[in-house]
């Protein structure tokens, strides 16, 4: 035992020669006599030092997992360790293997590590590293296209989307630079330029070799161009039309009066097509009326369930003289069939 | 006429009863308070766990790397070495090895398990406290680091009653990393070589006779100084202290206002400052490091070791710092630490203070003569406190003197409080007056003597001086200035004792 004075003395004068009865190691100090695998550790402790066994665990380490193909390297790591768990000795040999690839080389503290140049095909890459009588896992590397080398471009005609259907815009069968398929699942995104100077945009991805996305054609009738963006390049444009939807027959009206509030309430509808739709809910309607005294009287509504309902503050549906309906289907006079609605109301 | 001696003796008596009444029920009012402390969050019970600053300083790669290292992935790789090794010496403290998991992984997770298990049985510790490394292996993909490194390692083993095992030494190891989900974790830690820190032998230290002052401003002491500082107030009490021809001023330097944050680097131009003012006075400054230190676990000695490199560089530079206190009276720790573990921890600050800045004289400033004697191999100048009784002042100095092997003695504290509850009891400015004369005129033989201290402060800080209302009243007195700022007696006489001291000869 050592007194904290003499202790301190003995530090000025002569540090290195007192006596200690544990060792000194990595992870601290411990009594010689009770070591247990701490004996095995490699490395200093205490006096000595204790060299590594050989090779009995690799530990893996492949990376990036996703290489651009032509542009990123690869890098293939593995930390080779004794029985111990100490890092095996400088100079180890080891084989790196990738894709059936073979490379010899040595460990410098513990690690073996071979750098891959960059692929061009795309797909995954498989490594493995063997040492000693020791084999790693399996680690994987995934070489990718060159998405910034993609030109996009539509192939086939494009579609003559009918008015208020879903309609689907399709580009060629796209590749990289070095004929590596678009990857699934890429996003593109999709414009419509109109003729009025508007746009429409949808988002896409890759599926297959093609990238496509959707569009519903609703209030966009007439001529337009289509041009596909991708990461930073864009398709020439592709003209296309999309036909107005045509409706089949008139909308019925319904008349109710509402006298304790001197209005009435009209329904139109249903607003049916030649495609065999409804118009689809929101679609916007209005509704004009032409009174006996020259003034107007008007309303606009939204479709839900093919048809619309407005509430007019007018007590006498006699009074109309003429009915204007306008709706995505286009223009109609509903005069007669207000006048016909009219006879049906109960005075 | 003939009751009047009667009269005087009980009114004595009463004053000694009730005086003896108030100190017991300060007492129990104190105990009462220390028992029965409660805390709205578990976390408030705890001692503050601050982000340590990095403890690792990084050189250039020995050949290029396969991937650079940016300062981020310093930054970040620092953190988390520093946090490693900082849970690995708490794990050996506390024996709960849970935590290593956050820190290490692989190999050396079962090795800091087991070490640290083993460290907790035995006693023994292991503190890295500082590393500088190379980076010698990055992964392409940043997912594997290694470096090889020099690392400041302490080892130690204590009793209960002493120090059994120390070991400061720089040890090289190879240290590896795998960045995984929850950040940098070390996966393999191993050590080739290891030298021992040994300090170069020092020169005997020649000291001016030192008569000073221990000082903070009258409005904002202790934990305030740094914060609060004021260089037109300073000024005016350097000036105020040179006026009482004193030529040394002893202050504090607590960790807290010297941390790695924006705080601690505005105070460290302050104190940049403070030494420059001292200068241009010809004041000699002694700085008394790791003042209110809160605690000594070893987990936190490495942050004990970052706080020396910031403030030791800016103490060196400056020609009126003439000795470095390294802690101030860490005998009375003994009582809650244990002797050896402050033994242990004051050895290691001497051995890194003498490495980080060589030049800088140390001493430690002893609560009282008794504890003078340690660590004297160690020290360039052997200083204590005495408010003991005054009559044994002359032989507590001799006796000091033979223990301190030549070197020069300093007495950093005396004081005298002139706090009076009734009829010049337990002081009067006019009794401190005359006891510091007293204890001043025993302390001739000193190489310094330093009074405690130059203002009165109306409000102590309970942390520094505890929360008995007796103790803080006496404690609101010990100023050679009262609070308005007028000189009490005892200036005088200290003034007049300090130029009998400093007079040449």
């Amino acid at each position: 035992m050592i007194r904290c004075s003499d202790l301190a003395l003995a530090l000025l004068l002569a540090q290195p020669a007192m006596a200690e009865p544990f060792l000194a190691d990595a992870f601290g100090l411990y009594d010689p006599a009770d070591a247990g695998d701490r004996a095995l550790w490699s490395g200093l402790s205490g006096p000595r030092h204790t060299a590594p066994g050989a090779p009995a665990r690799i530990a893996i380490f492949a990376g990036p997992k996703s290489l651009v193909a032509g542009k990123d390297a690869g890098h293939v790591v593995a930390i080779i360790l004794d029985r111990a768990g100490n890092l095996v000795a400088d100079g180890t040999p080891a084989t790196i293997t990738v894709a059936g690839s073979r490379f010899s080389v040595r460990t410098e503290a513990g690690i073996a590590h071979k750098l891959l140049p960059p692929g061009t095909r795309a797909g995954d890459l498989y490594a493995g590293v063997t040492a000693g009588d020791q084999q790693s896992p399996k680690a994987m590397l995934s070489v990718v296209a060159d998405v910034g080398s993609i030109e996009p471009a539509f192939g086939t005609p494009l579609p003559t989307p009918q008015g208020e259907t879903v309609f689907e815009l399709t580009s060629a069968p796209l590749s990289d630079r070095f004929g590596n398929s678009v990857p699934k699942g890429v996003g593109a995104t999709l414009l419509l330029t109109h003729s009025d100077g508007s746009h429409s945009i949808a988002f896409g991805q890759a599926l297959g070799d093609t990238l496509q996305a959707q569009f519903i054609a609703r209030d966009i009738s007439g001529p337009a161009e289509a041009s596909l963006a991708l990461g930073s390049h864009v398709s020439a444009t592709v003209p296309l039309t999309i036909t107005a939807p045509r409706p089949v027959g008139r909308p019925a009206i319904r008349l109710e009066p509402l006298p304790d509030i001197a209005a009435l309430r009209v329904t139109l509808g249903p607003f049916q097509t030649t495609e065999g739709y409804a118009l689809t809910d929101g679609a916007p309607v209005s509704l004009t009326l032409r009174l006996q005294d020259g003034t107007s009287l008007g309303d606009m509504a939204f479709v839900q369930d093919g048809s619309v309902a407005l509430l007019l503050p007018l007590a006498d549906p006699t009074l109309v003289t003429g009915v204007q309906v306008k709706s995505p289907l286009g223009p109609v006079d509903l005069g007669d069939d207000w006048q016909a609605a009219t006879g049906k109301v109960a005075p | 006429m003939t009751l009047r001696p009667r009269h005087g003796l009980l009114a004595a008596g009463f004053v000694v009863l009730a005086a003896t009444l108030l100190w017991l029920v300060a007492g129990a009012f104190v105990a009462a308070k220390d028992r029965t402390r409660e805390y709205r969050y578990l976390s408030e019970a705890l001692d503050p766990l601050f982000e340590p600053a990095s403890t690792v300083s990084w050189l250039p790669p020995e050949r290029p790397l396969t991937r650079s290292l940016s300062p981020t992935d310093e930054a970040l790789i620092g953190r988390a070495l520093t946090q490693a090794w900082r849970a690995f010496t708490a794990a050996q403290d506390t024996g709960e090895t849970m935590l290593l998991a956050e820190h290490f992984s692989g190999t050396a997770y079962d090795r800091a398990r087991i070490a640290s298990a083993q460290a907790a049985a035995d006693g023994s510790r292991m503190v890295v406290l500082d590393q500088t490394a190379h980076p010698r292996f990055h992964h392409l993909d940043g997912s594997i680091f290694q470096l090889s490194a020099s690392a400041t390692t302490l080892r130690y083993r204590l009793s209960e009653e002493a120090i059994l095992q120390f070991q400061l030494s720089r040890d090289e190891v190879t240290t590896t990393l795998t960045n995984e989900t929850t950040g940098w974790r070390i996966f393999s830690h191993e050590r080739h070589a290891s030298t021992p820190v040994t300090p170069a032998k020092r020169e005997p230290l020649i000291l001016p006779r030192l008569m000073g002052i221990n000082y903070y401003p009258a409005q904002t002491p202790w934990s305030r100084f740094w914060p609060e500082f004021d260089p037109s107030v300073i000024a005016a009490d350097l000036d105020l202290v040179t006026s009482l021809n004193a030529n040394a001023l002893r202050i504090f330097l607590p960790p807290a206002d010297f941390a790695d944050d924006p705080a601690g680097a505005d105070n460290l131009r302050k104190l940049n400052d403070f030494l420059r003012m001292a200068e241009d006075r010809d004041l000699s400054v002694i700085p008394t490091l790791f003042d209110m230190k809160s605690t000594y676990r070893p987990a936190h000695w490495a942050e004990d070791v970052a706080y020396l490199r910031r403030v030791l560089p800016v103490l060196d530079a400056s020609p009126a710092v003439v000795l470095v206190d390294l802690k101030n009276e860490p005998d009375l720790d003994h009582g809650t630490a244990g002797k050896p573990l402050v033994d242990a921890w004051l050895i290691t600050m001497i051995q890194m203070t003498r490495d980080i800045a060589p030049a800088l004289p140390l001493t430690i400033g002893w609560a009282t003569a008794e504890a003078a004697p340690d660590h004297a191999p160690l020290l360039d100048a052997i200083s204590y406190h005495d408010y003991a009784p005054a009559e044994g002042t002359a032989d507590r100095l001799a006796r000091v003197r033979e223990g301190a092997r030549g070197k020069p003695v300093l007495v950093t504290e005396i004081g005298v409080s002139s706090y009076t509850l009734a009829l010049r009891f337990p002081g009067s400015p006019a009794s401190q007056a005359g006891e510091l004369a007293d204890r001043m005129t025993a302390l001739g033989p000193a190489d310094g003597v330093f009074i405690w201290t130059l203002h009165d402060f109306p409000a102590p800080e309970a942390r520094a001086v505890g929360g008995s209302p007796w103790v803080r009243n006496l404690q609101s007195r010990f100023g050679l200035y009262d609070a308005t700022g007028a000189a009490k007696p005892a200036a005088a006489a200290v003034a007049a004792a300090f130029a009998d001291a400093t007079r040449p000869d």
